[in-house]
């Protein structure tokens, strides 16, 4: 499925958006997110500043600001709690007016997709967190929103379920964009692997050695040693061909690994900074 | 906005119907609610059936207890408390998200429950009517004024239910305040004791506002005490309060909304 804004989006801290664009909206425990999510969604008036929306503000246009629209809340559902999660899919055919051939169309690919077949006739009560944040995503979806908010749709998941979220939506894969935010600030907008090479840590080369010989290595960030396993911290210049080569020539290698930064490491690196400031 | 305001209405239902036991003790309630005033009139006019008390006999009051709860049944509502739960726990953030206006989708979620009040209205009539033996209307034009009085009454009571429910927005906890306003309309509006008998000054203040529209107006109507011109007036006057209940609801709901805080994050 593909989900496509008509029209030049929105201006957020003197932001644009454009049409098709995927955009990551990253900040610690009080940073605005869910605020800045909810001035978006019209569900909040602010107290200064301008949102366009497709040409609408969310809060004074909010019945057709919210018809073109899917939203998502990690924390809040808008399934009917006690009744089976057809029923609350159903409904969203009513409050959308969505045409009957499209809402069946829509929910078969959405329960294919999300695989929501073995649970649409249980009341949501009885509902596992990852069940129910999939039956939210199906209904922010039926009606074919031009623009999806998805406000921490993993939190409270297992390990597990959030694999399978991720994968199903592939945030991380198909986030072209990120902006971090702090205290209604902007502290970083750009792509995810410029992000990553700003505030990521270096990529860790994990070598375990047949024995326990010590390694000095020259042209990287650091070396640390405990036991036979040696974790080389490489500078993003070094090559690692050639290291690599020097490595199994020198020493008895039993077995390595490549570590490169993930978005997580180097989300957590910057509300470390950020907290350290404070 | 239609197929909205039913969707919203069959949820409303479909909620209530869940549970088989609450629908039971809905039925169970009514029958409770109907023996406490017929005990009390009974009582007080034990010894002379005939005695007539500000122009209303015993069977006057037998039928005026019958029609409030029946204007009950279909009045009932807890749009004060949704809202208020809503704004306290941050969960009304769901219904700015649905296409309608938020009051709209509340009061037909609600209107839906009313169906189901059906078996109640059914207890009352079948098992209250040997008992009570209320009076037919006076005229077929006070039954017809009846029915348009009791429509406006069960709209005005959601609106004023929805404005008390906005209290929360300013005062987050306002179930003291809510509970002290419904038992005052409650009293203003005839559903503890009929207005005849409250002295004629008080009466004479009360019969232009908009609460006596909510019981006594209606049963006023069907009893014949107010009939011809001056029923129509009434029920222009009900209407006209109406509006102007729905244009300040309007108004405060704006207001109120800019100051809405998701509580709960």
């Amino acid at each position: 499925m593909r989900w496509n804004l008509h029209e030049p989006c929105k201006r957020l801290y003197n932001r644009t958006f454009v049409q098709g664009e995927i955009v990551g909206y990253i900040g610690p425990n009080g940073a605005g997110k869910s605020t800045t999510i909810k001035c978006l969604t019209g569900i909040l008036v602010p107290t200064a500043g301008d949102v366009r929306i497709g040409g609408f503000v969310p809060w004074k246009d909010r019945k057709l600001h919210v018809k073109r629209i899917g939203v998502v809340f990690g924390q809040r559902s808008q399934m009917q709690w006690d009744l089976p999660l057809i029923d609350s899919l159903e409904f969203m055919k009513d409050v959308y007016n969505i045409p009957k051939e499209i809402f069946k169309g829509n929910l078969e690919e959405l329960t294919s997709t999300l695989g929501l077949k073995s649970f649409l006739n249980t009341p949501v009560r009885q509902l596992s967190l990852g069940q129910r944040m999939r039956g939210d995503l199906a209904a922010s979806l039926l009606h074919s929103p031009e623009v999806l908010f998805l406000d921490e749709p993993t939190i409270g998941l297992d390990i597990v379920a959030k694999e399978e979220l991720r994968h199903l939506s592939d945030l991380e894969a198909l986030c072209q964009r990120i902006i971090v935010i702090d205290h209604g600030h902007v502290m970083f907008d750009g792509a995810i692997d410029q992000f990553n090479a700003s505030y990521g840590g270096p990529r860790v080369l994990i070598v375990r050695l047949k024995d326990l010989s010590p390694v000095h290595l020259e042209g990287v960030d650091s070396v640390i040693q405990d036991g036979n396993q040696v974790r080389i911290s490489l500078w993003s210049e070094t090559d690692l061909p050639e290291l690599m080569a020097q490595i199994m020539n020198s020493y008895p290698v039993a077995d390595f690994a490549l570590e490169e930064p993930s978005l997580e490491d180097s989300v957590r690196r910057i509300y470390q900074s950020l907290s350290k400031e404070v | 906005m239609w197929k909205n305001i039913s969707g919203n209405a069959k949820i409303g239902l479909s909620l209530f119907l869940m549970y088989r036991m609450q629908v039971v003790m809905v039925v169970f309630d009514e029958g409770i609610n109907f023996l406490v005033p017929i005990c009390l009139w009974f009582g007080l006019y034990r010894g002379n059936p005939g005695l007539i008390v500000n122009g209303m006999n015993l069977q006057d009051l037998f039928t005026y207890t019958f029609l409030t709860l029946i204007l009950d049944v279909i009045s009932r509502t807890e749009l004060t408390w949704i809202l208020r739960r809503g704004i306290r726990s941050g969960d009304l953030a769901i219904e700015f998200l649905c296409p309608c206006p938020v009051p709209v989708s509340l009061i037909s979620s609600d209107v839906g429950i009313v169906m189901v009040e059906i078996p109640s209205l059914l207890f009352i009539v079948l098992i209250a009517t040997p008992f009570l033996r209320p009076v037919a209307p006076a005229s077929v034009w006070s039954f017809v004024g009846f029915i348009f009085s009791a429509i406006m009454a069960m709209i005005l009571k959601r609106i004023i239910a929805i404005l008390l429910g906005t209290i929360a927005f300013w005062t987050l906890e306002g179930g003291g305040l809510i509970m002290s306003a419904s038992l005052i309309i409650d009293v203003l509006s005839g559903g503890l004791l009929p207005l005849a008998f409250y002295p004629h000054a008080f009466r004479d203040v009360l019969s232009v506002l908009p609460f006596q529209g909510l019981v006594n107006l209606p049963i006023e109507i069907y009893l014949g005490k107010v009939q011809g011109n001056q029923m129509w007036l009434s029920l222009l006057g009900q209407g006209v309060w109406t509006l102007v209940f729905v244009g300040i609801a309007a108004l405060v709901w704006r207001t109120a909304t800019k100051r809405f805080v998701v509580q709960g994050g």
